[in-house]
């Protein structure tokens, strides 16, 4: 169409021949392809930029600030410039976002400067920087070492005491968390079962047995002994203490402990400042939030999110195939067949906050409740599956993806050839054998590629699952170390909620603005690659048809 | 050929054939549990009372409204009224669903307080009386989906004629999945994008973004005027790849807008735009509010409708524009004649479904509507809508109560609201299918 | 259904053969909702013998092949008057096992059409259906089908590679090895060289001269020197209707029909 010739169209000279020859209308209409073009890019690009951006170490700038006569030294990362406002003012100077940190001696850990007020900018080589498990990031000068009151290192030797004590306080650290779950956590767990079982004879009017009360006893003086080893251990961690001088002449005192990283970012080398980088991510990745989820990685999140998404699958794969399979292989090609298809769109556009609800007042209060009361009634009133969890969200997620798995079989089926299902029945195959010896194998790839599609939606939606079992922050894993291992009814986390989490119900805004960012592209990523896969497959999967099958 | 098929082969033939029957009769349950549970759960706010109890409500309501000048017009006598257990909803003669507490008249009271066309579910104050009214609500739901379709389907269907009519082929095969690979990009990171990237930015340059919406039509025109004194087959040469052309264009009208906001502003605000708004127009200005809800959601939407509408267009079978372009019709004339019209229903069905997503929507309204419960269709206000309503609420909302039933109403209304959309875009496609089969 | 006893052959347009009789055609009707594709046919089909439908595209010949493995019942709106019976007994009787039946009465298509399966996996896909064999038994049927379809010698080194890999002709042969595994008493084949090159095509007819000592085979085929030269009997079909059926010999010598001399002259195109 595009190279058609125009024999009628002369050069378009005038203002009118101009408008009449559709030009400007296509024009417009490219336009529009361009602002959709625009808006994918520039939303992958700032998220990219921006989520990129928040593991490199940033310099650490020192300066003084004049303000109405008063003169503070002020020490942070900078994190945005501001240009005045265009509120009439005139000559407005530049605003500058600085990261102070120090929490806990010198809150906030955000303000704001104005150019003008700054002097005597510089980025000292001896500044540290250091992430530790409370109160965010402290920025200072090392000052001094402590071991119990001994000091035994101070000014510039204090990093080598430091790096030279990493591998002491690593070990201890996994002394403490093994001593946690070997020791402690298990007996918390073993003596919860012990009180539910009391619980379940006081509801059947039965005193506790003689037993339960002598393993109760040894629970509790084992778990004595384990409280003691912890805390012999977290005595052990807080014994040396590190010294910090801000540039306002307050001392922050640390326990090495509490230490989880520190650095000079003004005196470190690209390809030290890589590592730290890569270090930045991989802790992102595999660590748990900290600090109401300002600090701290996403593990938590990442991990509920592929198991409710595994258990989705599970539940929604078969659903989605069988009824492929009736609506391509089995039903006669009518009025019914014709209201599932409707049934099917429809399903695919119900909002998915109405999902949220119904899995709300369906699979949690009634479901769950209608379990609670037949098997948890020693537990009551506290629910077990009468309320939101793992198991209700992969329910009603299963029901929100049924229709892409749907879809993308049947789209596979109809591109298998009828002469291969007659050739398998002809052979004396019945029709079972023809499709499950057969059909639904060369059907995988798109059952495949449905199901991938349908994992990158539940990867994202956040909307039903704030409703059936997502949480901000959830303690525990669904998945651990005490039958049976996975625990359907907890609640979870998922990277998506913890995106509108982290945005918009944090405390602490500008603290969590890079870990959202960081966590969108995350999920971003996850997604696109999911998609990606999937358009592959299909692709793939067109092209092996199309060489084996001409007709 | 009389030897009976072995137990095992009959059984699993029989077992197959009856559990894909449960999966295509599943399809149809799951949508009649949704609807059936939905309801089930929200009909006692739907109690129609006893004939008493109709009469006395309504004439307590009928003889309260006169005397409240702040209400609406009075009841008429034959009116639906609806009862629960705590709560009664009242139809009004400007046909507007009205839920308010139903209790005894208080000290100095001969009547249940009067309509108020608000939704306010809780407070702090202890004496307070929760007013259920949809019409905020509903106010809110409409102006998010009309803004984000306003913006959402200009770009979707133009950009969907272009794609498929006058794009270059190699382009088009890597721009069509690139738009469609928006469709996956999850709501949460766009809200998130659009409240706290997007909000704060359009706040500080808000000249500059209004101007955006005719300084890129009317740039592209321009260069379009210019390109039309180029010779012929240049013009021609360029048209397939403008889709890519344009986007540095864009990208610099939107910087050079960015950068010379406050110069513009001064010029045609007198240096400030929100106070211009509110002053000259009479229009507040809130940070979130529908201008962004409607970029947001319109991105959102933007994909579902270019995908279908490119489709229907693109499936135009060739020997009908052939036809017409050989009878001496420009391509612009065999579009606008023949293509957009044959295959409006796709185009139709397209927007039905992007007006179903709008509606539905939670995330991105959630984090960038602000979430009031305002009943005005100003551009920079916020809103409320059912679905952010949900999203809020419901969690927080004590079991059973009217409150309760009154959110699973509203997620009944989304349910039923789409399901219409949706039902008439899938006959519309289906027709239109069987349409270009049988050419 | 229709009546039985001697009267049924009656009917016939032309001479029956002599021979052991394998299948029997009785006033057979077909119609697609309301598309009539078959008319009233009789016919018989002697054992061990080859018989060829000829006949202008569109005349049924496929539609009748189908009725005999019952590949009908899968359309909706398929609905069949008359009677089939396969050694006497019709095959539509409330006791027939379909399946079984189309393990009797094997298939080849005009595509080839194999599974996306390994090369042995084909040949042994109908073996593994009909009851549990040892592997080395299937292993010799395997081969035993592959030898009869002379194709062992070409893949016998290659069993396990997917059956994509071989050439179009190759894969018909492999189909028709497929379908004389099971061991069927007769042999369905649809236009099965109408795919194929002239030497792939020439082949498959070696091939059918071959498998007659053992199968009763019915081969549709547009091309009429092909019927002549593979089939003892021949059918010829139009619009429906079977106008005339005899040995093949004496059908293209003589032909009673005016339109069956018209369409071996070639005069339908
Ligand atoms: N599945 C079907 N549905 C409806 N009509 C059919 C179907 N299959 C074949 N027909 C019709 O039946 C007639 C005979 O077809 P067929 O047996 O395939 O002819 P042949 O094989 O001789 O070319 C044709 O008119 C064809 O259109
Ligand atoms: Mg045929």
């Amino acid at each position: 169409m595009t190279d058609q010739v125009e024999v009628a169209e002369g050069k378009a000279a005038g203002w009118s021949d101009w408008w009449r020859s559709g030009k400007p209308l296509v024009w417009l209409n490219a336009l529009a392809v361009a602002l959709s073009i625009s808006a994918v890019a520039g939303l992958l690009a700032l998220l990219a930029v921006r989520g990129l951006a928040h593991f490199w170490p940033a310099e650490v700038l020192a300066f003084e600030y004049l303000d109405q006569g008063v003169k503070t030294r002020v020490v942070g990362e900078l994190i945005r410039r501001e240009s005045p406002s265009s509120d009439g003012l005139e000559a407005a100077s530049e605003q500058w976002l600085v990261k102070t940190g120090n929490r806990r001696v010198n809150p906030p850990d955000f303000r704001w400067y104005a150019r003008d007020g700054i002097a005597n900018l510089r980025t000292p080589a001896d500044l540290v920087v250091v992430e530790r498990r409370e109160w965010g990031r402290a920025y200072g000068r090392l000052r001094a070492l402590y071991e119990g009151d001994a000091r035994v290192a101070s000014g510039e030797r204090v990093w080598a005491e430091i790096e030279a004590r990493r591998e002491q306080l690593q070990s201890l650290r996994a002394a403490a968390a093994d001593v946690q779950s070997k020791g402690v956590d298990a007996i918390d767990h073993a003596l919860e079962q012990l009180r539910i079982e009391r619980r379940k004879r006081a509801f059947d009017a039965l005193p506790p047995s003689l037993e339960l009360v002598f393993r109760e006893r040894e629970l509790k003086e084992r778990s004595a002994e384990y409280e003691q080893q912890l805390r012999e251990i977290h005595a052990a961690l807080n014994r040396d203490r590190l010294h910090l001088d801000t540039m306002n002449g307050e001392r922050i005192e640390l326990p090495l402990g509490d230490l989880i990283r520190i650095w000079r970012p003004n005196q470190m080398s690209w390809s030290e400042k890589l590592g730290h980088y890569f270090v930045g991510v991989r802790l992102f990745l595999t660590e748990g939030p900290r600090e109401a989820n300002t600090e701290g990685g996403v593990f938590p999140a990442i991990f509920g999110t592929s198991l409710m998404v595994l258990l989705m699958s599970v539940l929604v794969t078969p659903f989605g195939v069988l009824a492929a399979l009736y609506l391509h292989e089995y039903a006669r090609q009518g009025l019914l067949v014709r209201i599932v298809r409707i049934a099917v769109s429809n399903l695919a556009g119900v909002p998915s906050i109405v999902y949220g609800v119904f899995g709300l007042g369906f699979f949690v209060y009634f479901i769950g409740g209608s379990i609670d009361e037949l098997f948890y009634a020693h537990a009551r009133p506290a629910p077990t599956f009468g309320t939101p969890g793992l198991i209700w969200a992969s329910f009603t997620l299963a029901l929100l993806t049924a229709p892409v798995v749907i879809l993308a079989t049947e789209e596979g089926l109809a591109r298998i050839p009828r002469s291969i299902r007659e050739g398998s029945l002809a052979l004396g195959a019945t029709k079972a054998e023809t499709l499950l010896r057969v059909i639904v194998p060369m059907a995988s790839p798109a059952i495949l590629t449905g199901v991938i599609l349908a994992v990158a939606r539940a990867a994202g939606a956040a909307a039903p699952l704030m409703l059936v079992g997502v949480v901000k922050f959830a303690p525990t894993l669904p998945i651990d170390g005490h039958f049976p291992y996975i625990h359907l009814e907890r609640q979870f986390m998922h990277l998506g909620f913890h995106i509108y989490d982290l945005g918009f119900q944090s405390q602490n805004v500008e603290a969590a603005r890079p870990l959202v960012f960081a966590t969108a592209l995350l999920l971003v990523m996850v997604i696109l690659l999911l998609n990606s896969s999937a358009i592959l497959l299909r692709s793939r999967l067109e092209r092996r048809y199309r060489s084996s099958y001409q007709d | 050929m009389r030897r009976p098929l072995a137990f095992r082969r009959r059984f699993v033939d029989a077992l197959l054939k009856h559990l894909a029957g449960m999966g295509g009769g599943g399809v149809i349950a799951i949508i009649t549990l949704i609807f059936g549970y939905l309801l089930f759960v929200a009909a006692p706010a739907f109690k129609t009372p006893s004939v008493t109890e109709l009469d006395i409500i309504d004439a307590q309501a009928a003889a309260a409204l006169p005397t409240n000048p702040a209400s609406h017009a009075p009841l008429q006598t034959r009116q639906r009224v609806f009862g629960a257990d705590d709560t009664y909803a009242l139809l009004d003669a400007d046909g507007y669903l009205n839920f308010f507490p139903s209790r005894p008249p208080r000290d100095g009271e001969t009547h249940p307080p009067p309509p108020s066309h608000a939704w306010q579910s809780s407070a702090s104050e202890s004496n307070f009386e929760p007013k259920f009214s949809f019409v905020p609500l509903i106010v809110g739901t409409f102006k998010a989906a009309f803004y984000a379709m306003l913006i959402a389907v200009p770009i979707a269907v133009l950009g969907a004629i272009y794609t498929a009519y006058f794009m270059a082929p190699a382009m088009r095969r890597l721009i069509k999945p690139g738009i469609e690979v928006m469709a996956a990009m999850p709501t949460v990171v766009l809200g998130f994008l659009a409240g706290l990237w997007l909000a704060p930015l359009v706040e500080s340059h808000l000249t500059a973004t209004l101007l955006s919406f005719i300084a890129l039509p009317a740039s592209v025109l321009l260069l379009s005027r210019l390109a039309s004194l180029l010779p012929d087959q240049y013009a021609r040469m360029i048209e397939p790849w403008l889709g890519a052309l344009s986007v540095p264009l864009i990208a610099l009208m939107v910087w050079l807008l960015f950068r010379f906001d406050a110069a513009l502003e001064s010029l045609l605000f007198s240096g400030d735009a929100q106070y211009w708004l509110r002053t000259v127009l009479g229009l507040d200005y809130d940070q979130r509010n529908a201008l962004i809800v409607g970029i947001a959601m319109g991105i959102a939407v933007v994909p579902v409708i270019f995908s279908i509408s490119e489709d229907a267009i693109h499936g135009v079978p060739r020997h009908l524009t052939s036809g017409s372009l050989a009878l001496g019709a420009t391509p612009w004339q065999t579009l606008s004649n023949l293509v957009v019209p044959f295959a409006s229903p796709g185009i139709f069905s397209a927007i039905m479904i992007g007006f179903g997503r709008a509606v539905g929507e939670t995330m991105i309204v959630l984090m960038v509507a602000g979430n009031t419960p305002l009943a005005n269709m100003n551009l920079f206000e916020g809103m409320r809508t059912f679905a952010a309503n949900i999203a809020i609420e419901l969690p927080e909302s004590e079991v059973g109560s009217s409150h309760f039933r009154l959110l699973f109403l509203s997620a009944l209304i989304l349910f039923v609201v789409t399901f219409a959309f949706n039902t008439v875009a899938e006959v519309v496609r289906t027709r239109l299918r069987k349409r270009y089969a049988s050419l | 259904m229709s009546e039985q006893g001697a009267a049924e052959f009656e009917g016939l347009p032309s001479s029956a053969p002599a021979e052991e009789i394998c299948l029997q055609v009785d006033n057979l009707s077909l119609a697609y909702g309301d598309v009539q594709a078959l008319k009233n046919i009789r016919l018989d089909i002697a054992k061990r013998s080859v018989t060829a439908f000829i006949g202008p595209s569109g005349c049924g010949k496929s539609s009748l092949l189908r009725c005999f493995n019952r590949l009908n019942d899968l359309i909706d709106d398929a609905k069949l008057d008359g009677e089939i019976r396969l050694g006497g007994k019709s095959i539509h009787a409330p006791d027939v096992e379909v399946s079984e039946l189309r393990r009797c009465i094997g298939m080849v298509f005009q595509q080839p059409n194999p599974f996306p399966k390994s090369i042995a996996e084909n040949v042994a896909y109908g073996l593994k259906l009909h009851g549990a064999l040892p592997q080395s038994e299937i292993d010799d049927r395997i081969e035993e089908a592959l030898r009869r379809v002379a194709l062992w010698d070409e893949v016998r080194d290659r069993l396990g590679e997917s059956a994509f890999e071989l050439s179009s002709g190759q894969q018909q042969r492999l189909v028709i090895a497929r379908a004389i595994a099971v061991e069927p008493e007769v042999l369905l084949l649809d236009e099965p060289a109408s795919a194929l090159d002239p030497i792939s095509t020439l082949r498959i007819e070696e091939l059918i001269h071959q498998l007659k000592d053992r199968y009763t085979l019915i081969i549709v085929t547009h091309n009429i020197q092909q019927a002549a030269r593979v089939s003892d009997y021949t059918a010829f079909l139009y619009l429906g209707e079977l106008i005339e059926f005899g040995v093949t010999q004496a059908m293209f010598t003589n032909p009673q029909d005016q339109r069956t001399e018209d369409y071996i002259a070639g005069r339908y195109g």
